[in-house]
């Protein structure tokens, strides 16, 4: 049974889907192959509209998706690190930037990494340019995860909700990808939205499982 | 791979660490480029440069124990270790060590809640403990006792209260030093001393009573490097009936005088318990010219031109907000005799802006707009930068100069800051005041830090300006950044420097070695001090 957040976010979900020309809706329509990381969680920042839709079209798709307002400290302290002191997690959303640089300066703590990380501006003329961030490794998914937002246009947040559900697990947390900057990059009209995903890297952390005490 | 500090052979420090492992465990002790990339200050102003201060490499114990032989192994390699507690003190330094080249004794996993008296109101730590932690403690168990949270929340209460840091909630708590009671410490020599009623072995009042027998040292332990602290004792504060968060708006500059007089007043005679703020929301808005010019002006702008502006504005200058605790009918006398006092300012205004009854559901603790003040932990800090019109912001430093709540004070420091960033070229700062402390205020603004040199240049130059300047005004910051805390000791020169003088007698008896936490606070070793002289 759906909660009355979900089912007002599955009413924003239809609107969007229904608004999309049809070149986004067959952007939606890829998935990727292969195994896909299982979420824990998938957070949205339903204070921006793409937030809404990308949470909408999370739940619609059965992901455990949780609306974090303009922080993350909420379900950072209820539900995230509660569930990492057990033991890894998987946790994916669409946020701005500080709450991102939030969960992903506290994911180093239990050994948990930046697997996937796209960055959508505005461009000033209506339109939104798309960085994907990744190791090399990456470079296929990231090229089709591209390809797919920038064919969504404006309906690009159900197409990230999309990506961040279809990451694949051969993708691991990479060194190179270092810790988001704070800095908002020049030529861009607004605020950046960013759809992530922090999964276990290789390396431990100090806190979380490994960390009891023996 | 990362560089063994200065002065000490590669041989000795691949040494030192293989000991080291052999202590804490191999799965402890992280020397990779990726691990030592972790302990970066992520704001930092010197981000990428070559005097970046950087850790060699990091051990994370998991006991007093462990902490004991490590210290005794730094000691036979002069190996400078740098502890720290949650690590996460961005604005101030973050978990980068002072001294280049030192390792970072990383205590997050000590991070069990020992001991929590409700009858007491009271609680026992270790390093790692965070706000969110102990929080999340009280609220499983039902526990009806209020932390008193820095913000953001991820910090740790040791670490925050050691480095003079501080909260939100009733006068008694929000010092986070003031509010501790008893600590364990190990020296660098290895030995553990437990100060105040915790030096009997039998003590049942280690969180009741601060001071025990003989000199009370345990102020020595903050904003220093004597010592490692690994327990530590916070007062708790009960859980009111009731909560009523407030504004009130004074319309003219100058009323920034009587409306803090009477603040303060009320705040000294315990009618206003809270965190109390004050800003001045004309003189936050867009910097157009004539603001900029009144406010470089200082004494020079006179209150008929002041008046012509702000009226112009159409808003008031000064907005204060506050919080009033305890049962409801005590809120509302508190309240009222509150407004019966500020009535005395022409054009004052108050309004309720939010109010709460005990205990609250989940549901409601998520909805609480002001968390810190209800000593709920939070993120709230960066995710005011996350809101739809706000530009995210750079890093930055905090810059928090000390001053008595005064409002002469306050205009006299915005006028003198104001002149800073003017003569570089730079809109003025935020303006606003923080009574955290008992009787002090912090007139506090960011300045911003970048990934590149060249802006943070500007930076380093800007913040150093802004912490002279300020001295010379008879206002010190209380708590700097690390890359800025040799020229703030500087500012509290008395008598050719006598104190820091003191501080450094006392790090030499402490620790010969000078292995803890080298230059923090500006406090280097013997043998370190010789060579930077």
């Amino acid at each position: 049974m759906p909660s009355r957040r979900e089912f007002i976010q599955r009413g924003i979900a239809a609107s969007v889907l229904a608004a999309c020309p049809l070149t986004s809706r067959l952007a939606l329509a890829g998935s990727s192959s292969g195994k896909t990381y299982r979420l824990f969680k998938v957070v949205f920042d339903q204070t921006f509209a793409e937030g809404a839709a990308f949470g909408a079209e999370a739940v619609s798709r059965g992901a455990p998706a949780r609306a974090v307002g303009s922080n993350a400290g909420s379900v950072w302290m209820n539900e995230i690190e509660p569930r990492w002191k057990r033991g890894p997690a998987v946790i994916a959303g669409l946020t701005g930037r500080a709450s991102l640089f939030c969960l992903e300066l506290l994911a180093r703590d239990y050994g948990m990494g930046v697997v996937y990380r796209a960055e959508h501006s505005p461009t000033g003329d209506g339109g939104i340019r798309h960085v994907i961030t990744g190791p090399e490794s990456l470079s296929e998914w990231q090229a089709e995860s591209k390809t797919r937002l920038t064919a969504a246009g404006q309906c690009w947040s159900a197409v990230a909700a999309r990506m961040v559900m279809n990451c694949p697990e051969t993708l691991e947390p990479d060194p190179s990808i270092g810790l988001l900057d704070l800095a908002q990059p020049a030529g861009i009209a607004g605020p950046s939205l960013f759809s992530w995903v922090i999964a276990p890297a290789k390396r431990p952390g100090v806190l979380g499982e490994r960390a009891k005490r023996g | 791979m990362p560089q063994p500090p200065k002065g000490m052979s590669d041989r000795d420090f691949q040494a030192a660490l293989r000991r080291i492992r052999e202590v804490a465990g191999s799965e402890w002790v992280f020397s990779s480029d990726e691990d030592v990339e972790l302990y970066r200050d992520a704001y930092s102003p010197l981000w990428g440069e070559e005097e970046e201060r950087v850790a060699s490499a990091a051990v994370a114990p998991i006991s007093v124990e462990e902490i004991q032989a490590i210290v005794r192994i730094a000691n036979e390699y002069r190996l400078p270790l740098y502890p720290i507690s949650t690590g996460k003190n961005l604005t101030y330094g973050g978990s980068a060590p002072v001294y280049s080249g030192s390792v970072v004794l990383d205590l997050r996993r000590m991070n069990r809640i020992l001991d929590v008296s409700l009858r007491d109101r009271s609680c026992l730590v270790e390093p790692g403990v965070s706000y969110f932690d102990l929080y999340r403690h009280l609220r499983q168990e039902k526990i009806p006792l209020w932390i008193d949270t820095a913000d953001p929340g991820w910090g740790g209460l040791i670490g925050n209260s050691l480095d003079h840091g501080a909260g939100y909630t009733a006068s008694d708590f929000r010092d986070h030093f003031d509010a501790h009671c008893g600590m364990e410490i190990v020296l660098a020599s290895g030995e553990v001393v437990r100060t105040g009623m915790g030096a009997n072995p039998n003590a049942k009042t280690w969180q009741v009573f601060k001071y025990g027998m003989g000199p009370w040292v345990d102020g020595i332990f903050s904003q220093s490097n004597y010592g490692i602290v690994t327990k530590m004792g916070f007062w708790l504060m009960e859980e009111p009936e009731a909560a009523l968060m407030v504004n009130v708006t004074a319309p003219r500059r100058q009323d920034i005088v009587p409306l803090l007089d009477i603040l303060t007043s009320l705040i000294y005679s315990h009618t206003i318990l809270s965190e109390l703020q004050v800003m001045s929301p004309i003189m936050n808005g867009s910097p157009d010219p004539e603001l900029v010019r009144l406010r470089v002006a200082g004494a020079g702008a006179t209150d008929q031109e002041w008046a012509r502006y702000v009226e112009s504005r159409n808003q008031p200058c000064w907005a204060a907000s506050f919080c009033f605790y305890g049962a409801p009918k005590v809120i509302a006398a508190s309240w009222e005799h509150t407004k019966d006092r500020l009535a005395v300012i022409s054009g004052v205004q108050f309004r309720e802006t939010a109010s709460y009854t005990f205990p609250l559901t989940d549901e409601q603790v998520d909805a609480v707009a002001d968390k810190p003040r209800l000593g709920i932990p939070s993120l709230n800090l960066f995710g005011s930068r996350n809101s739809p019109t706000a530009r995210p912001s750079e890093g930055h430093l905090d810059f928090s100069p000390m001053v008595a709540p005064r409002g002469e004070e306050l205009l006299a420091l915005t006028s003198v800051t104001g002149k800073v960033y003017a003569d570089m070229g730079l809109p003025p700062p935020f303006v606003g005041g923080w009574i955290y402390h008992r009787r002090g205020m912090i007139v506090f603004h960011p300045v911003s830090t970048y990934r590149n040199a060249e802006d943070n240049q500007k930076t380093r130059a800007l913040f150093e300006r802004l912490v002279t300047a300020c001295a010379e005004g008879g206002w010190n910051t209380y708590r700097i950044h690390a890359n800025f805390q040799a020229l703030a000791i500087q500012t509290y020169g008395f008598n050719n420097g006598s104190l820091h003088r003191l501080h450094e007698t006392l790090k030499d008896a402490i620790d010969p070695n000078g292995i803890l936490s080298a230059g923090r606070y500006d406090i280097w070793p013997k043998h370190l001090r010789e060579k930077r002289a």
